[in-house]
């Protein structure tokens, strides 16, 4: 891994510019609304992605922020990272009080991988069937259907 | 009483008489040949877009392949169709949408499955969102194809056609379908996680 | 909040906040899941009157799980399921993907490649917006414009046919390089396609784009404001129709966009019919792009060294003898060092974005990717409140959400 790292108004990225990876790491809850804030500010002015890792006992949420206005900011694609410890509903604060545009894309990791944005405005299922039994389906303990259709018969 | 200016008459009252001649056309078989010639050319499919095979059938539908020549006329409400082509992969949430569609339509009706996907899963054989075709609606001809090209689907439609021709009945008629009425996502979900 | 909830309970919840309204005027109109107007896709309308006051966009009848699935197959796997989502503009999915994961195993490709990747793409964009206008059409109830574009379509399918050998899944993009080189007498082909795409670019305009009723039905309809744009992450054409001069082939370059000329068109009003026109000059300006990569290419390789030295003797061989690239060994066996990697694509709908993480394993341990579909939801909730219910499909055919691509 690269140690290179860029500062923009204060906070400090971590980068790896061959792979696109621009990260800044939040520690807790009341960290990341301070750098959402402060990022918000400094120009980066839309979401791209909302999503999750399952890293086994912990899960790390990540925001993916990028600009349409700035110039400068708007060739990398910046992410924010939290890393909380992994339970059946992980309670992260939401961004959408700050970047609108993260609300589908919150409500979709809500549904595949069980992190629940506090203070979302409408945290609800997105894509699968109201009466779908199965827990979080991006999490890496969710099963596929290993066999065929004709085989399972 | 009645009588032809050609010198055919016929006696008797109206109504037993327009029964006797509805028999012996039916005897005669004229009547079922000039229906299936109907449904020949009146394959209406119900506009229900399941996947993305869709893009091929709009291609299909558009001027170059214009299956409007053989009476494939794509149209809104199920009511006035009589053919479903399942587009591809079908979800769980679109697999209730084809199965009511399925029970709108009026008899006789007939299903093309479109597609690698409405076969046999295709590239998404082991989703956990995805529910075989012939589960949901029984099907009366399988078109192969990731997507099937245009001409391909046209074949399907001549195929259909001369299987109405040839007096077969539609699947419909002849399965009795082991499919719950609307397939569940708790079925599904189970066998997956066994 | 802790357990998935009922739908129809916070439907109703809301829809009593709403109840401010008149009992005998409220309406909650489903439209959906039917073609056309809706696609595959159910609307939840609640309306007063015949103004729209709430959109609740019910998606997902074509999630097909991309993500889960990618992440336990080879690398090389994740191609076809990517164009699968993407139908009408698969070398864009395609190429955001390969871009990735070239990033995580650190090759480059070659000059020649990277302008095959963009004249594909471009012809790819064209098809694309061929099909938005083509479904536009449908929606405002012209089925000659949708029989023009379908028709129009075809000799650009034929096309890049010529290039990759499939109709609309070429899969012809891998890492390091493409497939095919271009055939002989492509180019005289290409031109006699592209001087025909402008003269019926020219009939266009006068048929569908100054026609008197598409104007009074899409001007001033679905007005989005620059800010509001901006805000919602609308991304694409639809925020190019909105004045904010953002190109991720400008941005973010890749491929040999930063080699070509070219102008990104913008519109300041906002509007349905702004979009439209937005589509229109776009295919303008992809065909300049295809006239300068078409005098550009460079000549050399179409694969880049490192994967060229894997191939064994007799591939070799049929690559000399045919510029065909058939997959090495390696293809199949490929494990990119851990690391992670971000790409972003200017597809026909807007930006893919894509974000990797490889732990050295043969599948990827985390495939993320959205798609330009998924960010223009907010046209459901936010654009069509407080317009009239007929203008409903003018809005959502002229954001050119394509359900399968936003669903994944």
């Amino acid at each position: 891994m690269t140690a290179a790292s860029r500062v923009i108004t204060g906070i400090t990225f971590t980068t790896d510019e061959a792979k696109g990876i621009f990260e800044v790491e939040a520690s807790d809850g009341a960290h990341l609304l301070d750098l959402a804030t402060r990022l918000k500010a400094a120009g980066f002015d839309h979401c791209l992605s909302v999503t999750a890792e399952d890293l086994g006992d912990r899960l790390a949420v990540l925001w993916h922020i990028s600009s349409y206005t700035n110039r400068e900011l708007s060739g990398m694609n910046a992410q924010i990272r939290l890393v909380v410890s992994k339970s059946d509903n992980v309670e992260v604060p939401t961004l959408t009080g700050i970047w609108e545009s993260a609300n589908f894309l919150e409500r979709e990791t809500y549904e595949m991988f069980g992190v629940v944005f506090k203070g979302h405005p409408d945290m609800r299922r997105l894509l699968l069937p109201d009466d779908f039994t199965g827990k979080w389906p991006m999490r890496k303990d969710f099963p596929l259907k290993k066999t065929p259709w004709r085989v399972q018969k | 009483m009645g009588g032809g200016a050609d010198g055919v008459a016929y006696f008797g009252n109206l109504e037993t008489v327009s029964k006797k001649a509805v028999s012996f056309l039916k005897k005669q078989g004229y009547v079922k040949s000039m229906i299936n010639w109907g449904d020949k050319f009146s394959l209406w499919p119900v506009h229900l877009m399941t996947s993305c095979c869709g893009t091929e059938f709009a291609a299909a539908s558009g001027p170059r392949f214009d299956l409007e020549r053989l009476g494939f006329l794509p149209f809104g409400g199920p009511r006035q169709t009589n053919l479903i082509v399942i587009e591809g992969t079908t979800t769980l949430k679109m697999a209730r949408s084809v199965r009511i569609v399925w029970e709108q339509m009026p008899a006789p009706k007939w299903v093309i499955a479109m597609g690698a996907c409405a076969m046999d899963g295709g590239i998404f054989y082991d989703s956990y969102n995805t529910v075989p075709a012939k589960d949901i609606v029984p099907i009366d001809i399988f078109l192969a194809g990731c997507p099937p090209r245009p001409e391909a689907l046209a074949r399907a439609v001549v195929m259909l056609q001369e299987s109405i021709v040839k007096n077969r009945p539609p699947a419909a008629d002849i399965q009795v379908t082991a499919a719950p009425a609307t397939p569940g996502p708790k079925d599904v979900v189970e066998a997956v996680s066994k | 909040m802790s357990a998935p909830q009922d739908r129809t309970a916070t439907a109703n919840l809301t829809y009593d906040e709403l109840a401010g309204l008149k009992a005998d005027r409220e309406l909650v109109l489903l439209i959906g899941p039917a073609h056309p107007g809706s696609g595959h896709m159910k609307i939840k309308v609640w309306m007063d009157g015949d103004i729209i006051q709430r959109v609740d966009p019910d998606i997902g009848f074509v999630h097909r799980t991309t993500e889960k699935l990618s992440e336990n197959r080879l690398y090389i796997k994740a191609i076809p399921i990517v164009e699968r989502v993407m139908l009408p503009d698969t070398i864009n999915a395609n190429l955001a993907y390969v871009i990735a994961l070239e990033r995580l195993l650190g090759i480059e490709p070659t000059p020649r490649a990277q302008y095959l990747r963009t004249l594909t793409s471009e012809i790819n964009r064209i098809t694309s917006h061929l099909y938005g206008i083509g479904l536009y059409g449908i929606f405002l109830g012209s089925s000659t414009v949708y029989m023009w574009a379908f028709a129009d379509r075809e000799p650009l399918i034929d096309l890049i046919e010529e290039i990759s050998g499939a109709r609309i899944t070429y899969s012809y993009i891998i890492p390091g390089g493409v497939r095919w080189d271009l055939p002989a007498g492509f180019k005289e082909r290409a031109e006699t396609v592209l001087q025909y795409m402008e003269a019926r670019l020219k009939d266009y305009g006068k048929i569908w784009v100054r026609n008197p009723v598409v104007m009074d039905r899409t001007e001033g309809v679905g007005v989005v404001s620059k800010s509001d744009a901006i805000r919602l992450g609308i991304t694409g054409p639809n925020l190019r129709a909105s004045g904010v001069d953002y190109d991720t082939r400008r941005a973010k370059p890749y491929a040999a966009y930063p080699n070509l000329d070219f102008e990104v068109p913008t519109f300041s009003e906002g509007d349905c019919y702004a979009r439209l026109l937005q589509r229109v000059e776009e295919i303008e300006q992809s065909i300049r792009i295809i006239r300068q990569v078409l005098k550009d290419i460079p000549d050399g390789r179409i694969i880049s060294d490192d994967i060229y030295s894997k191939m064994n003797p007799l591939q070799k061989r049929m690559y000399e003898m045919k510029h065909r690239v058939m997959f090495p060994a390696y293809m199949a066996s490929m494990r990119p060092a851990a690391g992670r990697s971000t790409a972003s694509v200017e597809a026909g709908r807007g930006e893919i974005f894509f974000y990797l993480v490889s732990n050295g394993d043969k599948v990827p341990f985390r495939f993320r990717w959205v798609t330009p579909s998924f960010l223009n939801l907010p046209f459901f909730t936010h654009v069509m409140v407080g317009q009239h219910l007929a203008d409903l499909p003018a809005i959502y055919g002229s954001s050119d959400y394509f359900p399968p691509e936003a669903d994944r």
